[in-house]
């Protein structure tokens, strides 16, 4: 954990020594994981299954809240307060299930007892269902209430994943690697929240203030960006983030650091880094909006609705990047992160394109079959509704099989 | 055609299904290139004999909200009966000779209620002695299709209009063959008339001045599809009326741009789908921006729009037209916009006249 910072030494690929695993154990493994994931769903989001959290924002804030925590306790803490010879000695099925079921269990508190009981009640009322409700007013129905306070929820922790991974890609643990692992975790996890709270003061909690009727013009300013996004809705904002976020991602994943690791200066790397990567998730997402011009022949505009909707358009890039980060996790962790030639720059451009065109095919297959197996209603566009729901919760068990679960049982590390 | 349609087409090869034209006033949509001229009429009046599909908001969503959402199947959802009402409007379409045509929008939820509001408006009477031309279903939706009983066991051979992406339950019901216990919702008179299933491609033109589009969009729910009328008003523009309006007001008068000859707005009645169930959200703003910046001349909404919209556009400067005190005089009250200073809806028992 203490080489997770982009720097000339971390080449070395991270996941690299898949490369030598056996095809058919990655083939066998996914197969594991594809089933585990349509029995999560039905449990946990189907309209027709037990827990029936795809509302959709309950769900959707539940998988990016878990996928926050694990990101904390694998990425930040390395598995602190988990003691390092358990880690290492447990067997990989007891492992798994006691840090997956940790994670999720903290995730829950995180969203219904700290947002919803603690922060919710007696700070901003907008984190929390009952909260909202506390107030009464047009509008606040448990129904209504509880999606948009899962909704800010999402706002918030979208913006903590992605400062804590920047952090932690650009500068590892600096200043702190020297200390313990909690004591560096601390570090990154404070640095991570105070650049997210930051930034949600800026760029959602503009939607958050023009969410209620009448507006609260005295809580935030209009939301700045709606000439450029042709919509106040602050999904805008997730249309750059998430993309940036997949970068961040595959610096580590299928990049071995490149093209980072080529500056040799600390400081001027990081601020390449974090520019560049800002940079290309603002252009990715304008590029996708323009794609998704070309592809539908329609082009969305201020007021527009489904296709034609800006917000759903800005979602939608996010939508795309997290099918493609999807791809990537399985060429990583099932295919050996096919090619390992001697080029580092060759393998990179190689499963790159893979990750994309492999995050495409997965969105076709999504839309496809969703209606027969996750019970989605067919077609693209739905009002409210988000993909997100199943690519994260994907992306924690692809995660979880291959870090926490070390690839059990198929794939033995 | 869409360019992703366009790339499915060649993967077809030459034969192309898409090649199948529908002759008669069912013609296929026209590309940006070549609008369609869908004639002119000389009015078009709109009464409202039901826009309260349900009389409390926060009843509607607790029903949803304990079924597991808005993803959940309507179908699965046990509604609770005292709220229920349904969507029901009636319109005349006076054509440039004098002459009439009646068109029912929609057949309300609640038989109960569905049949109370068609004999205190006449269109009992009307359906019973075969003066409606037209039903037209605007989507499979529970409050504007699940009460058809009350309008075919008056006019069982009513000349239809459906989307073509009803889900099973939908068509059954329609076929008389459909009992749910569980959501409650029934009927056992078989559609006998002329029926007519409209796909996204079809501009359906059945008089002069009046076309029905129908938009193939995924709705909460687990529904699919919805048309709205359209009519070409001389000397006026065009009037869009819409059921629930899932395509979105600006999408859809966006697409009467690019699509109908001569096309200029003029006017909008039925529910918009903005703030159905009166929360807000900021883009509800950019409807009120883009519909200011459409220029219509004349807005009569209800239904799911939101009052909570229609109070802000209108403060905004929109023309939204103030219904009247009719609705008072019917057996169930709406809880939404009492109290309100005004009445930014039109609702039971009122009339708009585009003309």
């Amino acid at each position: 954990m203490s080489d997770y910072a982009t720097t000339p030494d971390s080449l070395g690929s991270a996941v690299s020594s898949h490369a030598s695993l056996r095809p058919l154990g990655g083939v066998l493994n996914l197969i594991l994981v594809l089933i585990a994931a349509q029995a999560c769903w039905y449990f946990v989001f189907s309209p027709e299954g037990v827990l029936r959290l795809y509302t959709p924002n309950v769900g959707v804030a539940f998988v990016i809240t878990v996928l926050m925590v694990i990101h904390w306790g694998v990425d930040v803490f390395d598995y602190w307060p988990f003691r390092r010879s358990w880690l290492d000695s447990a067997s990989s099925p007891s492992r798994g299930l006691v840090l997956l079921v940790a994670y999720i269990l903290t995730g829950w508190l995180i969203m219904f007892v700290f947002y919803y009981r603690l922060l919710g009640m007696y700070g901003p009322l907008f984190f929390s269902g009952p909260g909202l409700l506390s107030g009464g007013g047009l509008g606040q129905y448990p129904q209504t209430a509880t999606e948009n306070a899962c909704f800010a929820q999402v706002m918030m922790n979208t913006s903590i994943i992605f400062f804590t991974m920047l952090w932690i890609t650009v500068l590892g643990f600096k200043p702190w690697e020297g200390l313990s692992r909690f004591a560096k975790g601390l570090g990154v996890f404070f640095a991570g929240l105070l650049l997210a709270v930051l930034a949600f003061c800026v760029l959602f909690f503009p939607h958050i203030a023009y969410q209620f009727y009448p507006a609260q013009i005295f809580m935030a300013a209009e939301p700045w960006w709606i000439d450029q996004a042709m919509t106040m809705s602050s999904q805008f904002h997730f249309g750059w983030i998430v993309p940036a976020l997949v970068l961040l991602y595959w610096t580590r994943l299928l990049w071995e650091g490149r093209p980072w690791s080529l500056i040799p200066s600390a400081g001027l790397r990081a601020v390449v880094m974090v520019l560049a990567v800002l940079a290309a998730g603002y252009l990715i997402m304008l590029g996708s909006n323009a794609l998704m011009d070309w592809w539908w022949d329609l082009e969305a505009f201020m007021g527009g609705a489904t296709l034609e909707n800006p917000a759903w358009r800005w979602n939608h890039v996010a939508e795309m990047a997290m099918f493609c980060q999807v791809a990537a996790l399985v060429l990583a962790g099932y295919f050996g992160n096919w090619p390992n030639t001697a080029s580092v720059g060759l393998n990179a451009l190689v499963r790159t394109v893979i990750a994309v065109a492999g995050g495409l095919g997965l969105c076709w297959l999504y839309y496809e079959l969703g209606p027969v197996l996750l019970g989605t209603v067919p077609g693209v566009g739905q009002e409210g509704d988000t993909s997100l729901a199943w690519t994260v919760m994907l992306l924690i068990l692809l995660y979880a099989h291959q870090n926490l679960f070390r690839g059990w049982p198929f794939q033995k590390r | 055609m869409e360019r992703r349609n366009f790339l499915k087409g060649l993967g077809a090869g030459l034969a192309g299904v898409s090649a199948a034209g529908i002759v008669g006033p069912l013609a296929k949509s026209a590309g940006a290139a070549d609008k369609q001229e869908i004639g002119e009429c000389k009015s078009v009046t709109v009464h409202c004999i039901s826009e309260t599909s349900w009389f409390d908001s926060p009843q509607m969503l607790k029903d949803i909200k304990d079924a597991g959402g808005a993803m959940v199947s309507m179908y699965d959802i046990p509604w609770t009966q005292s709220n229920i009402g349904g969507y029901v409007a009636l319109i005349e379409l006076e054509q440039l000779d004098g002459s009439k045509k009646l068109i029912q929008l929609d057949s309300g939820w609640n038989q109960d209620w569905t049949d109370y509001v068609m004999e205190k408006s006449g269109l009992g009477k009307q359906l019973e002695e075969k003066k409606i031309d037209l039903l037209v279903i605007s989507h499979e939706h529970e409050d504007h299709y699940w009460g058809l009983k009350s309008t075919l066991k008056r006019y069982p051979g009513i000349p239809m209009v459906v989307p073509n992406t009803f889900y099973p339950e939908g068509k059954a019901l329609l076929q008389g063959k459909y009992k749910n216990d569980y959501s409650h919702v029934e009927n056992d008179v078989p559609h006998t008339g002329e029926l007519i299933e409209l796909g996204p491609d079809d501009l359906y033109n059945p008089y002069p001045g009046m076309a029905i589009k129908m938009f193939d969009i995924p709705i909460m729910l687990k529904c699919r599809g919805e048309q709205n009328l359209f009519f070409k008003v001389k000397d006026k523009g065009v009037v869009a009326v819409t059921g629930c309006c899932h395509q979105g007001v600006l999408t859809m008068m966006h697409w009467a741009r690019r699509n109908i000859a001569g096309f200029k707005p003029y006017g909008l009645y039925g529910g918009l789908h903005i703030a159905a169930f009166e929360n807000w959200d900021p883009k509800f703003d950019d409807i009120i921006r883009g519909v200011k910046q459409m220029g219509l001349e004349k807005i009569g909404c209800n239904h799911c729009t939101g009052w909570i919209w229609a109070s802000k556009a209108r403060a905004q400067g929109l023309p939204i037209v103030l219904g009247t005190e009719k609705y008072r005089d019917y057996e169930k009250l709406p809880t939404t916009g009492q109290g309100a200073p005004e009445n930014v809806y039109l609702r039971n028992g009122d009339v708009i006249m585009f003309g």
